[in-house]
């Protein structure tokens, strides 16, 4: 992969886009934060108790004198007080930071699906599927794992890291100052290491999907691999990638990781100079030899959080990495949709000169012209290629950036409520998408539905007795593969679904394919009472299946080149002509 | 467990931190020891000379930590990046090895988390944990031994809060452990919940049920939210208690102390450094504790991924015969029947192919004509009778000969990222006048001719950038170029169009005389030529005959013709 491909989001737009994803939760970030610097006070408090008892006892060895030991008990229990509150706060503040992250991955999943629905077709056919549901499910943990922990854990240490500076300033000014120096130079430090491993980051995270996306693609297609004897090829296949991840995944752990020693070192050499100058100082008569006891302590409060901050921003760039991959997402250009929700459909649709591509320089219909006239029956006839599928997507309303117009009832498509306009319309695919559930749930959803009714429905469609042959009939359930229906049986329920909806205009593509033609015959029956009140759309190969279409349309390269009923076209000895005469005469 | 063999290698990393890791803790525990010198030497005798040669002994012991530092971060990150991508790999080549029934078994969806999910989660547990793994015990038994030298008398005090330590640890770890491989659960279910919404969108749309699958995965979703907050609510109480512990023992030994000082057996130096190492221990231990929490995840990871790598595979290659020619394919009273089927796939198949022969064999979907395809490949096994190749029982060939004596092509059209040219012939060697051959034949040669790329067209994943009858027509010239000697076609015609579909048997039928075919169908058109065609129904065959025959004498096969042929 070419490095300076990537473009990486500026620091700044991330976190933007990170503060987004926690926006609305403000209060309970403050909560949050009250209980962290609760819990960093009363830490700081307890040692300032525990130096009393210290000098106390010290004193009593010194002067020889027998030890308070009421005074020291009732230090001791005051220090134990605060170190129980600190506990209790720390609970509280790790308790409610996941309770949060858990809230907003879960909004955040939510509104990724959500999103998923809304986003330009287009746009999604050029992403990976693993890659997507990557997103969703190893992004989002990875998202709410640190975002909930870091915000906490820098509240908590730069209140620690106040706490022990101003302690230190009250103790010696100049070696304070030399110790807060540490600061800017593990600022800079930190941040060259942000930005040197940031793009390892990404690398890593794409490497992942693309992993992902193999494995898939592998588990899949497996038959293929076997039959061909070719899974050496794919492991070697499979190898690079993988090594290409191992790569990429040692880059980015070992220079983010980097920040530790060197900040440890950094915290080392601070404590020399103090000892030093310090020792200097006290051979001067300018320090207390216990004063540098304190200082080198309180300098440890400082040094520590310093070391908890770096191993935080090694999280934050892996939360930054998934908030920019989220956000591939989250800021994907949606479906337009039109502003008429008030649809009617009682005269025609109309194609008007409509030119269409998937890719560019790639046209798939070119200026084509369609006039479908409401409860017609009409058939599109072509070779694989010819743009059948296409009319279908582009009446769906899945694709928005053709040229030319689409107009229902005069209206065009780009100005109607694509939810209403879909009420109009049920299609029936090729590809049989069942899920996992019930018979029932995959032919109604959540539509309710009386089983009378429904069996009814199904009786009239020759579908019921396909059904009831399966153990525990509609109840049957459809396994999360759904591999224990065949295809035909898959195809009969994709049918029944649509039935169900009793719209106004059915769209079948190649809809009876998978079916057996013994099965398909009997539907054909069945579905010449269903679409008698419908305005239908039908794309076979199986010409047997439309010559009583009211309109036959014959497509090639995106035009139409012939239209008429099935008489019609056999008398102009023409292309359908030459289709229909292929099929039965050998 | 077969995971841990994949470290055989990685004994040099381990060793490596091993080192790193004592040589930074004995930096790390002698810096106070100098600062002490330069105390009680340097300062109560005034001499700056000795505090400047300390100082300088702590710079070289400052840089030397520092460096040892960076070789530990440095074997950790490659130790843990190079054991997932061994973990990878061995999981990649076991699944290639999983026949039909494993692959359904495990589902596709964990197969995927288990050997991407489970894997990058014990990469980066280990890249951050194995390093404090290490280092943590070192740190404490060296702080165990310093603490031990200055005031043995208050050793039990850290003992006794260790021991509490360790059981409310584990009491919490029994209690949450068991959570974790159901949240692992729960991460399938999102994964195959937001699988279900990608691959169905189009007719979620045109149903206009985005709702109702938003909340399908809602449930899941909330669902595993809940059972993660229950899970942190236990594991949070961890480390705040761990510190508790740690300062009520600090606390402890300086009232303790007092006796001791009092009976003069202690000095308040040695009580003050005890303490620091006190510290030092316990946060060894709370180091641990971080890497604890991770233990449950990793364990689960591995567990999972040790399921498919202990895995046994159903079909394995046990036959020692080279299969080079064909000469027949004989089933003899064969039966398959599914695992917890209630009744046979197939039932009791009888029949004989000879070299050069031409096939058909047509039935209702769900019949068992693809079961019959994928006993001829061994995909599966037969559950009774036998399959006898040139008259040897078919398991009794080695797998990947028997394989390469068909050119099949499946019934859904499964294409592979990548060049179409890897899409035909994969790693072997053809020169272009035989794809091109192949393609002409496969009646697909104008896509390559139409495309600027050519033969290094791309097709994208699940191959959504070409239309089902290019697909199609792509996997017939794959098949094809594989020069296998029988052609297998499993309704491989279906989405192609009658005229592309003669076309394409006419040039096989001419450029493959003497191979054996066998074509799977429901057209009838397409079988019209055939040598003989069997007539699947339910499991059986229903009868064998040319087409003519058949058209008299099977009742099944006329229902067929009629059905295809209807208003001519």
């Amino acid at each position: 992969m070419n490095k300076n491909k990537i473009k990486i989001p500026s620091f700044k737009e991330t976190i933007e886009k990170t503060y987004k994803i926690i926006k609305g939760h403000n209060k309970a970030y403050l909560l949050i934060i009250v209980f962290c610097i609760l819990a960093a006070l009363f830490s700081s408090l307890a040692p300032l108790f525990l130096g009393y008892a210290t000098d106390s006892l010290f004193n009593s060895v010194n002067n020889n004198l027998p030890f308070n030991i009421s005074y020291i008990i009732k230090i001791l229990l005051l220090a134990s007080s605060c170190y129980i509150i600190e506990a209790i706060c720390t609970y509280f503040k790790s308790n409610l930071a996941s309770i949060l992250g858990q809230k907003i991955g879960f909004d955040l999943r939510n509104k990724l699906v959500n999103k998923i629905s809304k986003i330009k077709i287009s746009y999604l056919d050029k992403m990976k599927k693993g890659d997507i549901i990557s997103k969703i499910t190893n992004d989002v943990e990875r998202l709410t794992d640190n975002l909930t922990e870091i915000i906490p854990d820098l509240v908590y240490n730069f209140s620690l890291i106040i706490g022990s500076i101003i302690m230190m300033y009250i103790l010696d000014p100049l070696l304070a100052t030399l110790t807060i120096t540490v600061i800017p130079i593990t600022y800079l430090l930190l941040s060259y290491i942000v930005k040197k491993t940031q793009i390892y980051f990404e690398l890593n995270q794409r490497a992942i999907g693309s992993v992902n996306s193999f494995v898939e693609e592998s588990v899949t297609n497996n038959d293929i691999i076997k039959s061909f004897n070719k899974e050496k090829y794919f492991n070697q296949k499979f190898n690079r990638e993988s090594k290409k991840l191992a790569d990429y995944g040692f880059k980015s752990s070992f220079y983010s990781s980097l920040a530790v020693p060197f900040n440890k070192a950094i915290g080392n050499i601070n404590y020399i100079i103090v000892v030093g100058i310090g020792a200097v100082k006290v051979i001067k008569g300018n320090l207390r030899l216990g004063a540098i006891q304190s200082f080198i302590q309180y300098m440890k409060d400082f040094n520590k959080p310093m070391n908890v901050i770096a191993q935080v921003i090694s999280n934050l760039q892996m939360a930054i990495a998934s908030v920019d991959r989220v956000y591939e997402i989250l800021d994907a250009e949606e479906e337009d949709n039109g502003y008429l929700e008030n649809i009617s459909f009682n005269s025609k649709i109309e194609f008007k000169d409509v030119s269409f591509s998937y890719e560019k320089g790639k046209p798939v219909l070119k200026n084509f012209n369609l006039t479908i006239e409401k409860g017609q029956k009409v058939a599109l006839v072509g070779k694989t290629g010819a743009g059948k599928t296409t009319i279908v997507n582009l009446l769906m309303g899945f694709y928005d950036d053709y040229e030319g117009q689409i107009l229902i009832d005069g209206v065009s498509l780009r100005d109607l409520d694509k939810k209403t306009y879909r009420n109009l319309l049920s299609m029936v695919l090729q590809d049989t998408w069942l899920f996992e559930g019930t018979i029932k749930n995959n032919i109604v959803f959540d539509k309710k539905i009386s089983d009378e009714k429904l069996r009814n429905i199904l009786s009239k469609a020759q579908i019921e007795h396909m059904i009831d042959t399966l153990p525990k009939g509609l109840d049957f359930n459809i396994n999360e593969e759904t591999d224990n229906m065949s295809q035909g049986e898959k195809q009969l329920l994709t049918i029944a679904r649509a039935l169900i909806q009793d719209p106004q205009i059915l769209i079948l593509d190649e809809a009876t394919s998978n079916v057996d033609t013994r099965l398909e015959y009997l539907i054909n029956t069945s579905m010449q009472n269903l679409i008698k009140d419908r305005t239908s759309i039908v794309i076979a190969h199986r010409l047997s299946t439309i010559v009583k279409s009211d309109k036959i349309i014959v497509i090639k390269n995106g035009q139409i080149l012939e239209t008429g009923t099935h008489k019609e076209l056999l008398k102009n000895k023409g292309y359908y002509y030459e289709l229909y005469t292929s099929q039965f005469n050998e | 467990m077969k995971i841990l063999k994949l470290l055989k290698d990685l004994k040099i990393y381990i060793f490596a931190m091993i080192v790193f890791s004592i040589i930074q803790v004995f930096c790390e525990l002698y810096l106070p020891n100098i600062m002490s010198d330069i105390v009680d030497v340097g300062i109560v005798s005034s001499d700056k000379a000795f505090i400047i040669k300390e100082i300088v002994y702590m710079l070289i012991i400052t840089v030397v930590g520092l460096l040892s530092n960076i070789m530990l971060v440095h074997a950790t990150s490659k130790f843990s990046n190079i054991f997932g991508y061994k973990i990878r790999d061995s999981l990649y080549k076991k699944i290639n090895t999983f026949s039909k029934k494993e692959i359904d078994n495990f589902g596709a969806s964990t197969l995927i988390t288990r050997s991407t999910n489970n894997v990058s989660n014990i990469t980066s547990t280990f890249s951050f944990g194995l390093r404090l793994v290490i280092f943590a015990p070192i740190m404490g038994i060296g702080a165990s031994i310093m603490g031990y030298k200055q005031a043995a008398n208050l050793a039990p005090v850290v003992v006794i809060a260790v021991v509490i330590l360790l059981i409310s640890l584990f009491t919490i770890f029994a209690l949450v452990y068991p959570k974790f491989e159901v949240i692992q659960k729960l991460l399938d279910k999102l994964n195959a919940s937001s699988r279900e919404i990608l691959s169905g969108l189009r007719v979620i749309k045109s149903f206009n049920k985005e709702n109702y699958f938003k909340k399908r995965f809602n449930k899941v979703n909330e669902e595993n939210k809940n059972l993660n907050i229950y899970l942190n609510k236990i594991l949070y109480l961890i480390q705040p208690m761990m510190i508790l512990i740690i300062n009520i023992a600090t606390i402890i030994i300086i009232y303790i102390s007092t006796k001791y000082l009092e009976a003069n057996t202690l000095e308040i130096g040695s009580m003050m450094a005890f303490i620091q190492y006190m510290g030092i221990i316990l946060t060894s231990f709370l180091i641990l504790l971080v890497i604890i929490l991770n233990i449950p995840r990793v364990i689960v990871s591995f567990k999972r991924i040790n399921e498919i790598l202990n895995a046994e595979v159903s079909i394995e290659n046990e036959g020692k015969i080279k299969l080079h020619n064909l000469e027949s394919i004989e089933f003899k009273d064969v039966c398959f029947r599914y695992e917890n089927a209630k009744s046979d796939m197939l039932k009791n198949l009888n029949f004989r192919i000879e070299k050069g022969e031409n096939i058909g064999i047509i039935g209702s979907s769900g019949s068992g004509k693809t079961t019959i395809v994928n006993l001829l490949l061994r995909h599966i096994d037969v559950t009774s009778g036998e399959i006898l190749i040139n008259g040897i029982n078919i398991q009794d060939y080695d797998i990947e000969s028997l394989r390469n004596i068909f050119a099949y092509t499946p019934q859904k059209s499964l294409l592979f990222k990548g060049s179409i040219k890897e899409n035909l012939i994969f790693d072997s060697k053809y020169n272009l006048d035989k794809i091109n051959n192949a393609m002409y034949i496969a009646n697909i040669k104008d896509f390559i001719d139409s495309n600027v790329e050519g033969y290094n067209y791309i097709v994208e994943q699940s191959a959504v950038n070409l239309s089902g009858g290019q697909k199609q027509r792509m996997s017939i010239a794959r098949a094809l170029l594989s020069g296998g000697e029988c052609l297998l076609f499993d309704d491989s015609f279906s989405a192609i169009d009658y005229i592309t579909d003669k076309r394409i048997r006419d040039a096989i039928k001419k450029n493959y005389k003497d191979k054996m075919v066998i074509l799977i169908t429901q057209r009838v058109g397409t079988i019209q030529n055939a040598d003989r065609i069997f007539v699947i129904e339910s499991g059986k065959i229903e009868s064998i005959g040319t087409y003519k025959e058949l058209l008299k004498n099977s009742k099944v096969f006329k229902e067929f013709v009629d059905s295809q042929k209807m208003e001519v």
